[in-house]
């Protein structure tokens, strides 16, 4: 009797085995197969068991919360949550994006504020990070001392430097000015966008900076020998030299920051937080309009719907754009000769 | 790596040695088992729970030798003080998780408590005769029980908490905002007006009587000496300014805007008087100005010209710069120690804007100052009310009418409508019985006179919502400012309370809370959003008063509109 | 930087108007963080009576830690758990919430990408080249605005206030480190892990003893870099686990406080010492941080 159970389950558990085997081989066959299939079976079928197994986790993550989460991001821009249900909508929340957009002018200040942002990290921030980066990666005096600070906002949550630049900002710059009366961060002037803006700028200037000098320093020595010989100046040798060899950090950097335009809020939800519903606070960016629809303590998920409708209408653009820009500057970019 | 893991292990240390060395916080007052207990919630605010304390310790005292149950003698009464934990919306949710049997709230969502079933039925507490003839608790005094909680609640409030002819609620306190100027400051300065309009009085010569009559035309009030009218009130201010006292006339908080619109409401309830400003509370009588006031044309009386004076007096300060430039960076606690403590960057400030319990949401600050010099403690320096000047003569403002001029001034009560003592129907009580009995006891005594002089003496001008008399020994026990309230109240002045008599202004009260449309709100394209004139001024300098007043009254009519 | 320094020369008027940048930049970094640490040692009331720019006065104490034993007891947010009473959440909680979020989040993350990685670089399989597809696709495409579907998931998934449950929801694997990993892998020659094939090792056996520990110094830098991203990461806690208040969500709370007896000076005092654990933890890794490591990646 115990023969039998044991001839049973070793039967039952050899076809587990086998099916699992023949699963994985679906899923993860080797291309070279020729080998003689006997003496190698137990080998692949431990292999492709560990395969499977080692990747069930990360790809079934994957597929549910990178696919799944982003078709049901699809799914929630064509519902509405009304009376308690969602029900299918059509375009309606695309109508309501587009005329926020386009036709009441609701989101006008949030489209020239990512202008101004998006502009200011690109046209500026790029070329800036790019120049001192070289400059550092040059050698200047006390660079080592120099690269550990500037490692500190790296290290140090951006709360920090946002509350202490906030009293900075409110209590000892209109002494140190003399202006009894300013207020560069009222959260309902203009100027609030600007100091915020100009502060995010500020504290991701380091960032920014390591990026291009951790490019910069697997620069071979001997191009740079050749440099030197051929006495040729700093701004020449950046030009001509140093940003042909980095082009691809900066592609890659441009490319990360192009989806920026539509998501990016800076430092303004840590310093303001998230505004009410319709009051067009002066410092909102698309970022941040879609972020605080979301996070504001008054959401719900009647909210979602809007969100959802606005992330999909700016992937349909910027996708697209990435992808072209990104071939483009492969194609055109600088390169060294 | 085992760089790393020793690392974590020492932040794990330092959170427990945190933990270890922050243990005596919020340690609660374990009770007393020889006696009754009575658990008390009290929202810990800008009151405080001093006064709780006091009631607390009056109340055991008083029936220290009264058997309520068997074995046990006396009661002891725990306060339980807490702020965000007792917003509405959360003991909603968790009233019947707490032992607290009666609650003394800053925030009120009666219907939502009720929906709930979390309130018990209290007509018979607000209707039983407990106060003798001068308003004291008759069981102490000895005299005849003569009047109910019903008898001296203010008018406003009749019916306020009734479902079905049934009672579950009784109002509670309001505070009298406004403007605050220091006395002190004006006598040692001379800034007080004599008979013939000119600045130069000291509290002596008021005193003898040899000053101006106040903007209430009346000699012996407490408004004696002050601007009678607006332009001698801008020529005072421009005097502090420019007359080598360095004084700097204004300060308020920049952080939040209701002090503000505190200020805004007494000149807006000064220009119309106590009648027409009430019509923004009914929404139903006849307005002098605007004649018959319904709920559906309620709307215009945001044409009342109280509020355009009111907008002109912010413009005149905003313009003329008599405020402190910082005020705008300053949180409400920064600008009351900045206006007390005239060692701070602002210097001397004659006048504030703030509500009127200001003083003991300050008591950090005057405790710091009384340590140094007993003189500046709580209640010892002499803070008044601005009596709010007549609109005579003023450019684009109507003039105001004499029988206006000469009505006492008008005093704003300002949450009314929000403080709210409540007894629960659902708790955890240990004995709920028991302690609902103990309860509504404990809210008819907090509401006899000598806890209703506590009351006001512990919190400054906080005011509860019962009709009460005082002698000028109670008087003495108020500080300063509390008392210059009374003198107002004693001199016939009536207290404007913000009670929504309408059930649109009720159900939609938060429109007449911060940034509400309902007293002054704004938000234009290319403007900007402001919730005071103040900020509107000091934001768009180029604006004019009457700019100013069309926003405001967009938003108002718009709130208006659904109005029935 | 020692190779470029030995070619340098002199530096021309170009150099030193972006040096002199450098250094206003570096100033301005400790002319902040300076006011705030400063601050943090002065007496509230001396502060609040516009003593900010000066030292600190005997009259109100002088230099004082008042400040930072106000917020042992008083550094606190207030958690609104479903159904249950409101608590505060005090300093040491917010400091375990921390660690605990960034350990749990960093590990689930490094090890998908780890576990990708290793699997692309080191075996053939049928689906290798599409793992590895869409790992650049996923990168290089944006798809912007599925926070609200995420939100969606994790409630209904019941992940929320779950650090378990967010790390499983955020450990993507494609991703900058999954390229690191991937060309780490890739550089460790493969006789290793055929010679211990022959000695009979197994795939995991392979994996843990052999390979692991080649590309540890790799995870152990990413490890803290990451670590570092998710302590001083509010949003991420905000959104999906309000209840388990950690320090940089505490400290986004605490900058707007109204509570009585909040001052700034506290405020001050508060993000000082959130900084402090960082600061330590950066001192005593410097040398992997700033010698493995560039922001990007791991340099070549």
């Amino acid at each position: 009797m115990k023969e039998k159970e044991q001839t049973f389950f070793s039967k039952l558990f050899t076809k587990i085995k086998w099916a699992m085997y023949d699963l994985s081989v679906k899923l993860f066959g080797n291309k070279k197969t020729k080998i003689e299939l006997d003496a190698n079976k137990s080998r692949r079928f431990k292999k492709n068991l560990f395969l499977f197994l080692f990747l069930l986790f990360p790809i079934v993550q994957f597929i549910i919360f990178y696919i799944g989460v982003n078709i049901n991001s699809i799914l929630l821009a064509f519902k509405s949550f009304e009376g308690g249900k969602w029900v299918f909508c059509g375009f309606d929340n695309f109508k309501e994006v587009w005329d926020d957009l386009f036709v009441n002018g609701r989101l006008n200040v949030a489209v020239k504020n990512s202008t101004i942002q998006f502009a200011l990290s690109f046209l500026v921030g790029i070329p800036l990070h790019v120049i001192v980066a070289f400059v550092m990666f040059r050698g200047v005096p006390g660079s080592k001392f120099l690269r550990f600070v500037l490692f500190m906002p790296n290290m140090i949550s951006s709360l920090v430097f946002v509350i202490c630049f906030r009293y900075l900002a409110s209590d000892a710059l209109p002494l140190i000015t003399g202006i009894e009366n300013l207020n560069i961060l009222k959260s309902s002037q203009p100027s609030s966008f600007y100091t915020v803006l100009l502060f995010g700028f500020w504290l991701g200037f380091a960032g920014g900076l390591i990026i291009y000098l951790g490019a910069m320093s697997s620069i071979s020595t001997d191009v740079l020998e050749y440099c030197e010989l051929e006495n040729m100046s700093s701004l020449r040798l950046l030009w001509s030299i140093i940003v042909p060899l980095i082009f691809p950090t900066i592609i890659t950097y441009i490319v990360v920051g192009m989806a920026g335009f539509f998501t990016s809020y800076g430092q303004f939800h840590s310093f303001f937080g998230a505004a009410g519903k319709n009051s067009a606070p002066p410092y909102e960016t698309l970022g941040y309009v879609f972020f605080v629809t979301i996070a504001r303590d008054s959401a719900t998920v009647a909210d979602y719907p809007y969100a959802a409708a606005g992330g999909l209408m700016f992937t349909m653009v910027i996708a697209p754009l990435t992808v072209g820009i990104k071939s483009l500057l492969e194609k055109y970019g600088p390169g060294v000769d | 790596m085992k760089k790393l893991l020793s690392t974590i292990m020492a932040v794990f240390m330092l959170c427990a040695s945190l933990g270890a060395m922050g243990c005596n916080r919020e340690q609660l007052e374990a009770g007393d088992d020889s006696k009754s207990l009575l658990n008390v919630g009290v929202f810990y605010a800008g009151y405080g729970i001093e006064w709780a304390k006091q009631a607390e310790h009056d109340f055991e005292k008083l029936y220290e030798d009264v058997v309520f149950e068997d074995g046990k003698k006396g009661v002891d009464v725990i306060i339980d003080a807490k702020k965000d934990e007792f917003k509405p919306s959360n003991l909603l949710v968790t009233m019947e998780s707490y032992e607290n049997a009666i609650y003394f709230l800053n925030q009120n969502d009666f219907y939502g408590f009720q929906r709930n079933g979390l309130l018990a039925d209290i007509t018979d507490t607000l209707n039983e005769k407990v106060y003798d003839a001068d308003g004291y608790w008759a069981a102490a005094s000895g005299k005849p029980a003569v009047s109910s909680m019903n008898d001296i609640m203010y008018k406003e409030f009749d019916g306020y908490y009734d479902i079905n002819g049934r009672t579950y609620a009784a109002p509670w306190s309001f505070d009298c905002a406004g403007i605050i100027y220091d006395a002190d400051l004006f006598d040692k300065n001379r800034y007080y007006f004599d008979d013939e309009g000119e600045i130069g009085c000291n509290q002596a010569d008021i005193d003898a009587g040899n000053c101006g009559t106040g903007p209430d035309l009346t000699m012996g009030t407490p408004d004696d000496g002050m601007p009678v009218t607006w332009n001698d009130f801008v020529t005072l201010m421009d005097h502090m300014k420019r007359g080598g006292d360095n004084v700097t006339p204004f300060i308020w908080s920049g952080g939040t805007q209701y002090q503000k619109v505190r200020a805004y409401e007494s000149i807006w309830a000064n220009y119309e008087g106590y009648d027409d400003y009430m019509l923004n509370f009914s929404f139903n009588g006849v307005d002098a100005q605007l004649g018959q006031i319904t709920p559906s044309t309620a709307g215009k009386l945001c044409e009342q010209e109280g509020i355009k004076a009111a907008i002109k007096a912010a413009y005149d300060v905003i313009d003329g710069g008599y405020y402190f430039g910082k005020s705008f960076q300053k949180s409400y606690t920064e600008a009351q120690t900045l206006y007390i403590d005239k060692d701070g960057e602002a210097g001397q400030v004659a006048m504030f804007m703030e509500g009127g319990y200001w003083e003991i949401e300050a008591i950090d600050t005057f405790d710091r100052m009384g340590s140094l010099l007993p003189s500046n403690g709580f209640g010892q320096r002499n803070f008044k009310r601005f009596p709010i000047p007549n609109f005579v003569g003023v450019e684009g403002i109507t003039d105001q009418t004499s029988e206006i001029m000469e009505e006492p001034e008008t005093l704003i009560g300002h949450s009314a409508y929000k403080n709210i003592a409540l007894v629960t129907a659902k708790n955890k009580a240990k004995n709920p019985e028991l302690q609902q009995r103990l309860a509504k006891l404990f809210l008819q005594y907090v509401n006899s006179r000598e806890q209703l002089v506590n009351f006001t003496a512990k919190t400054g001008a906080c005011i509860g919502a019962y009709h009460f008399k005082t002698t000028k020994e109670e008087r003495n026990t108020f500080t300063k400012f509390g008392k210059n309230i009374f003198e107002y109240i004693e001199n016939g002045s009536k207290v404007a309370i913000d009670v929504p008599l309408h059930e649109f202004r009720r159900s939609n009260y938060a429109d007449w809370e911060d940034n509400g449309r309902g007293y002054f709100y704004i938000n234009e394209n290319g403007v900007g959003s402001f919730a005071d004139p103040f900020t509107f001024f000091a934001d768009a300098s180029s604006k004019t008063v009457n700019d100013c007043w069309g926003y405001m009254q967009r938003q108002f009519k718009q709130l208006m509109s659904t109005c029935k | 930087m020692a190779k470029s320094s030995k070619l340098k020369k002199k530096m021309d008027a170009f150099e030193w108007v972006f040096y002199s940048i450098i250094i206003l930049y570096v100033i301005s970094l400790f002319v902040v963080l300076g006011f705030g640490f400063f601050n943090s040692f002065k007496d509230w009331y001396d502060f609040d009576l516009g003593n900010v720019l000066g030292m600190p006065r005997e009259k109100y104490g002088g230099f004082t830690l008042q400040n930072y034993s106000f917020i042992i007891t008083n550094f606190r947010v207030q958690v609104k758990p479903l159904g249950r009473p409101p608590r505060y959440v005090y300093i040491e909680e917010m400091l375990y919430n921390s660690v605990a979020f960034s350990i749990i989040v960093s590990l689930f993350s490094i090890a998908t990408q780890v576990m990708v990685s290793y699997a692309c670089a080191k075996y053939e399989f049928k689906l290798k080249g599409l793992i590895y597809m869409v790992a650049v696709i996923v990168m290089m495409v944006p798809i912007v605005g599925s926070l609200a579907a995420e939100m969606q998931f994790a409630t209904e998934l019941n992940l929320k206030n779950n650090f378990i449950g967010i790390a499983i929801m955020c450990c993507k694997y494609p991703g900058i480190y999954f390229l690191v990993f991937y060309a780490s892998f890739k550089n460790i020659s493969s006789t290793y892990m055929e010679a211990a094939e022959i000695d009979g090792a197994g795939h995991l056996k392979i994996f843990l003893q052999i390979m692991l520990p080649m590309v540890m110094s790799s995870i152990s830098a990413v490890f803290v870099l990451q670590f570092i991203a998710n302590f001083n990461n509010y949003q991420t806690p905000m959104l999906f686990a309000p209840e388990r208040t950690t320090v940089a969500y505490g400290l986004f709370m605490y900058q707007s406080s109204v509570e009585n007896g909040v001052h700034t000076t506290h405020k001050l005092a508060a993000s000082i010492a959130t900084a402090i654990p960082l600061m330590i933890l950066f001192f005593i890794f410097r040398n992997k941080i700033m010698g493995n490591l560039t922001m990007g990646g791991i340099k070549g």
